[in-house]
């Protein structure tokens, strides 16, 4: 166990009031609370923040972590200060005499309750008590979440790594926990074991972007596409489908493909006119055949500042 | 897997929160079982938010209306992300 400065983690000078402190872990706690926090490591944080707390609220493991955290910070003034002052047994060594004080003062328990259910101290006599779950998170394809379907998972758990098959249900969307029954870690006595809880989310795909359970492409097309209609192949999680694009269509228009995205979802297409590249004379003379047929300056339907 | 629904007592089992603090949240309104035979029924997505609203109890010292609005707010920030993510790579899309 190593010696944790829990002043530093709260960020509060040894000195602080019992007000001060508890303050500071509130304050801390709803930062981050790994349910609310959206900080990148707020599990550890929280567990420390909640472990320095546990100790520093009550005055006597306070007063008991104070002199240690002199003794940490200052050896030498305790070894002169004779074997019969302290606690501190100076014929043990000063790693191993550290660490039964510390387990005297905190026992063996980190301070997150969250999801946790301790054993409350109950040692000896037979108790029954269900294993705890595990938590990962399960990255699949769109195409995984649109299908369903079964996947072989190779996990690492405390217990040792081992092969779980998993059924990913059809339309699944991100966020979405999948509960493994009894896969979790073993109980003990007679209690049953934990659960394995998997959250789905979504690996970045090439083409499709999601909201919720719709998804959405981007399509280029060229600009006699869109001003004269034309019938393409697009690409929908469930194969290519042909979409018809309206004649007389601008930039950014969107069209719907009817339950083609996630479970009743649908795909939405955003047409992304492009032109092609003016190379040559006779590219550019195209384009200017096309400026005196329209004489066209949308710049003029645009609000502007008096 | 997606339809599993569990009554008061399994999904307090399951949950390991006990039926009163359950009861509490549904009077909370954080908790909104269906009624099936003058029985509550609890959908699977319900487990996840009872645990959250649980450890939110008890790590933030929150009462239960506290508790709500800090489920709701967090929420909808989650739904808000997620919006603004995919509004985001969507310009990206539409740029390049």
């Amino acid at each position: 166990m190593d010696f944790k400065d829990y002043y530093k983690i709260l960020d509060l000078p040894p000195s602080a009031t019992q007000e001060e402190v508890k303050r500071t872990y509130k304050k801390l706690a709803r930062k981050y609370h790994p349910d609310v926090s959206e900080e990148a490591d707020a599990t550890a944080k929280f567990q420390a923040v909640s472990e320095a707390y546990e100790v520093l609220k009550n005055k006597d493991k306070r007063a008991e972590y104070d002199e240690l955290r002199e003794y940490v910070n200052n050896p030498n003034q305790f070894q002169n200060a004779g074997a019969g002052h302290g606690r501190f047994n100076s014929d043990a060594s000063a790693e191993s005499g550290l660490d039964d004080l510390l387990r005297s003062i905190f026992g063996d328990q980190g301070g997150f309750s969250g999801g946790a259910q301790g054993f409350n101290g109950q040692r000896g006599g037979t108790f029954n008590v269900r294993g705890q779950d595990i938590r990962y998170d399960l990255g699949i394809t769109l195409e995984e979440a649109y299908a369903g379907g079964k996947r072989s998972l190779r996990l690492t758990t405390p217990g040792g790594d081992k092969t779980i098959n998993v059924t990913i249900p059809k339309g699944v969307t991100q966020g979405k926990e999948l509960r493994l029954k009894g896969q979790g870690e073993l109980g003990h006595g007679e209690g049953p074991a934990g659960d394995i809880y998997l959250k789905i989310s979504f690996l970045k795909h090439p083409l499709f972007e999601v909201d919720e359970n719709d998804i959405t492409l981007v399509l280029p097309v060229s600009p006699w596409e869109a001003a004269l209609g034309e019938s393409v192949e697009v690409q929908t999680l469930g194969g290519k489908v042909n979409l018809k694009i309206p004649a007389d269509s601008q930039n950014g228009k969107r069209l719907r493909l009817k339950g083609r995205g996630l479970g009743s979802g649908d795909q939405f297409v955003i047409l992304k006119l492009v032109n092609p590249p003016i190379e040559t004379d006779a590219d550019k003379a195209a384009f200017e055949a096309l400026k005196d047929k329209f004489n066209f300056k949308p710049l003029d339907g645009m609000a502007r500042p008096v | 897997m997606s339809e599993l629904v569990y009554t008061l007592i399994e999904f307090c089992s399951v949950a390991k929160v006990d039926e009163q603090r359950v009861t509490e949240f549904v009077e909370h309104g954080i908790l909104e079982p269906q009624l099936r035979q003058d029985q509550w029924i609890f959908p699977s997505e319900a487990l996840s938010r009872c645990q959250r609203a649980e450890r939110m109890r008890q790590d933030l010292q929150l009462d239960l209306h506290g508790v709500a609005l800090a489920l709701e707010l967090t929420e909808r920030n989650q739904k808000l992300r997620q919006r603004i993510d995919y509004l985001e790579q969507l310009i990206d899309r539409l740029r390049h």
